[in-house]
């Protein structure tokens, strides 16, 4: 009857809609990539967030997770990290990469555990130690929790990108320096300052010997007042006392890995999944 | 009393001539040897008890330390005789050897060595004031004797195997010399500067002349204001310099010297009152001395141009840039 199929094609289209919008919630729960357990954000900075690590997965392909907690129930800042990961189903592709940083309140430590072969691959461990060594941990020890998260976000956003363009270029090799780094013409103030210092110097004492010999010189000496051949020796003495003998063994550059770094150590986590990682405590 | 000298010829005054080493008169070129003299001696009339020249009469308005000088009226030679009796009389002096227009010519060419000469020192009249003048000046020959003592160090390094090998040995050195020092030379004039008169040196004392007044006729000669107790430390000093770097250059053959410890006695010293040949110019302008002096012997140059604190800023800005760019350029590439 034609209220019977009516209500068979309501009853579908009802379906349908649920499963749409439920999917679409479910995707929508699914892209949450901050989860500020502990508080430390206000709604708004936990949006920035948000979208800045939506910005990074359009630009650079990096699937970024920040999570904030008080209390890792008895688990170490690297398990909770990665558990978490893992757990939240995070990352994309087949190797699930991507990156976690993790506020640890409860252990006081700050962690960036990396899944997945590039960005394993691509943020190695001193990498990772300039991340959360730097800008984030300044931060964090400041009580800046939400600009520590950015730095995170920030700093790996970079060291991937120069990383990845080193292994890519460089023929299979990652030789990264430190964000910071003069690549030749930063100008810092202290340089201004040093360079300016060295210029004026080498000016004035430039023009002050100009000056100074303007008017002439002195141009003799002991020897010209001497009397030919009037030196007499008297008593003319140079007597050994004794000699000291220094012996150092030469120190040869051959210990102490290749530095550099290019190297990322791993560890599987609870589940099994290949971790790379590393934190600093505040 | 003031004197000058008169040509037997023509009356005519008679001046020292710097190419020529006579006597000679401008006049009529009568020459004659320069030596003391006993006849042709005009005297001045000096009743009033100032100094008169003895040719026009006009009145002498001598400095204290002037010795001798040319009449502000006339141009003669004026010689105060009195001004050089006893231990006031020079024992020697150095004649000139460069004469006015070489002596202008030095001057023009360091007028404009600053490329900003102020106009005032492209005038002619410029010139007027740069006079030939006879320094007072103290010469010495000494003999001294130095004892240095000094620690040495002698250093070989080698490497045998695995291992750097650095050996020290250590000395103990002595020195006792005798060195003899002639005609050591410090100006007598206080109002001249003594740094800037020993960048006159060296004078060629070979060149030295028994002292006599016609040598004068003409130019201006100083008296000495500082005496031979007060310059005879200065001299010292120098000497001492001289004779402890000699010494001290004899300790050959180390890696290091270190002098313990160094003395220098006089054994002997003697000093003689002496002038020496100066081209001299002074001049004040827009608040500023200005100062030129050449070695009337060597022709040797001392003194501050009238240049430009602009062409000196230009510099100054020109290296300070260069320097600049340069640190900034190694700085980026250290760090």
């Amino acid at each position: 009857m034609i209220f019977g199929s009516f209500r068979k094609l309501l009853t579908g289209l009802y379906i349908l809609m649920i499963t749409v919008f439920s999917a679409a919630a479910v995707t929508a729960a699914s892209e949450q990539r901050v989860y500020d357990d502990a508080g430390l954000f206000s709604d708004s900075e936990s949006r920035e967030l948000e979208e800045r690590i939506q910005e990074l997965k359009a630009e650079q392909g990096i699937d970024f997770v920040v999570v904030t907690t008080d209390n890792t129930y008895g688990s170490s800042t690297r398990d909770y990290a990665d558990d978490f990961y893992d757990n939240g189903g995070f990352g994309t592709g087949s190797d699930n990469a991507g990156v976690l940083y993790l506020i640890d309140m409860d252990n006081r430590q700050i962690y960036l555990s990396t899944c997945g072969q590039e960005p394993i691959r691509y943020l190695n461990d001193d990498t990772i130690q300039w991340i959360v060594g730097g800008e984030a941990l300044r931060h964090v020890s400041e009580g800046d929790y939400y600009r520590s998260a950015l730095s995170a976000i920030e700093d790996t956003a970079y060291y991937y990108e120069e990383n990845k363009n080193s292994y890519e270029n460089g023929g299979g090799s990652i030789s990264p320096s430190p964000k910071g780094a003069d690549n030749g013409f930063d100008l810092s103030a202290t340089e201004l300052g040093i360079s300016g210092g060295i210029g004026v110097a080498a000016a004035g004492g430039a023009v002050g010997v100009m000056k100074a010999n303007r008017g002439g010189k002195v141009t003799v000496t002991g020897h010209d007042y001497m009397k030919k051949g009037a030196v007499r020796i008297n008593d003319q003495r140079d007597m050994f006392i004794n000699r000291t003998i220094v012996r150092h063994r030469i120190r040869r550059d051959d210990d102490g890995g290749g530095h550099g770094g290019g190297f990322s150590s791993t560890h599987h986590s609870s589940g099994g999944v290949t971790h790379g990682g590393g934190g600093h405590g505040f | 009393m003031v004197i000058n000298f008169n040509c037997p010829q023509c009356g005519a005054d008679l001046k020292y001539n710097i190419k020529k080493k006579l006597l000679h008169c401008e006049h009529c070129d009568y020459t004659e040897e320069v030596r003391e003299k006993q006849d042709g001696i005009r005297e001045s009339a000096d009743e009033d008890g100032r100094f008169h020249c003895p040719s026009c009469g006009a009145v002498h308005d001598a400095k204290e330390y002037d010795m001798s000088g040319i009449c502000a009226y006339c141009g003669a030679p004026l010689i105060i005789s009195e001004r050089m009796e006893g231990s006031y009389r020079p024992v020697k002096l150095i004649p000139f050897e460069y004469d006015k227009s070489q002596a202008d010519e030095a001057f023009l060419k360091w007028c404009d060595k600053g490329k900003l000469t102020p106009k005032e020192f492209k005038k002619k009249s410029i010139l007027n004031h740069l006079k030939p003048i006879y320094a007072p000046y103290w010469i010495s020959d000494s003999v001294v004797n130095t004892k240095m003592r000094a620690r040495a160090e002698r250093v070989r390094s080698y490497i045998v195997g695995d291992e750097e090998v650095i050996e020290t040995e250590h000395y103990s050195v002595y020195r006792d010399m005798d060195i003899e020092y002639e005609n050591v030379d410090y100006d007598g004039a206080l109002s001249l500067d003594d740094e800037e008169m020993h960048k006159l040196d060296p004078y060629s004392f070979e060149a030295l002349k028994d002292f006599v007044a016609p040598y004068l006729a003409g130019f201006e000669a100083r008296q000495y204001d500082m005496g031979a107790e007060e310059i005879a430390p200065l001299i010292q000093k120098r000497v001492r310099g001289y004779a402890e770097e000699h010494v001290r250059s004899s300790i050959v053959g180390y890696s290091s010297v270190m002098v313990m410890d160094s003395a220098t006695d006089f054994l002997s010293m003697n000093m003689d009152f002496v002038l020496l040949p100066l081209w001299f110019f002074e001049y004040n302008y827009k608040g500023k001395t200005y100062n030129f002096m050449m070695n009337g012997q060597t022709g040797k140059v001392v003194g501050e141009p009238p240049v430009s604190n602009g062409k000196a800023f230009a510099w100054f800005i020109g290296i300070f840039v260069i320097v600049f760019v340069i640190a900034l350029l190694i700085g980026g590439l250290l760090l």
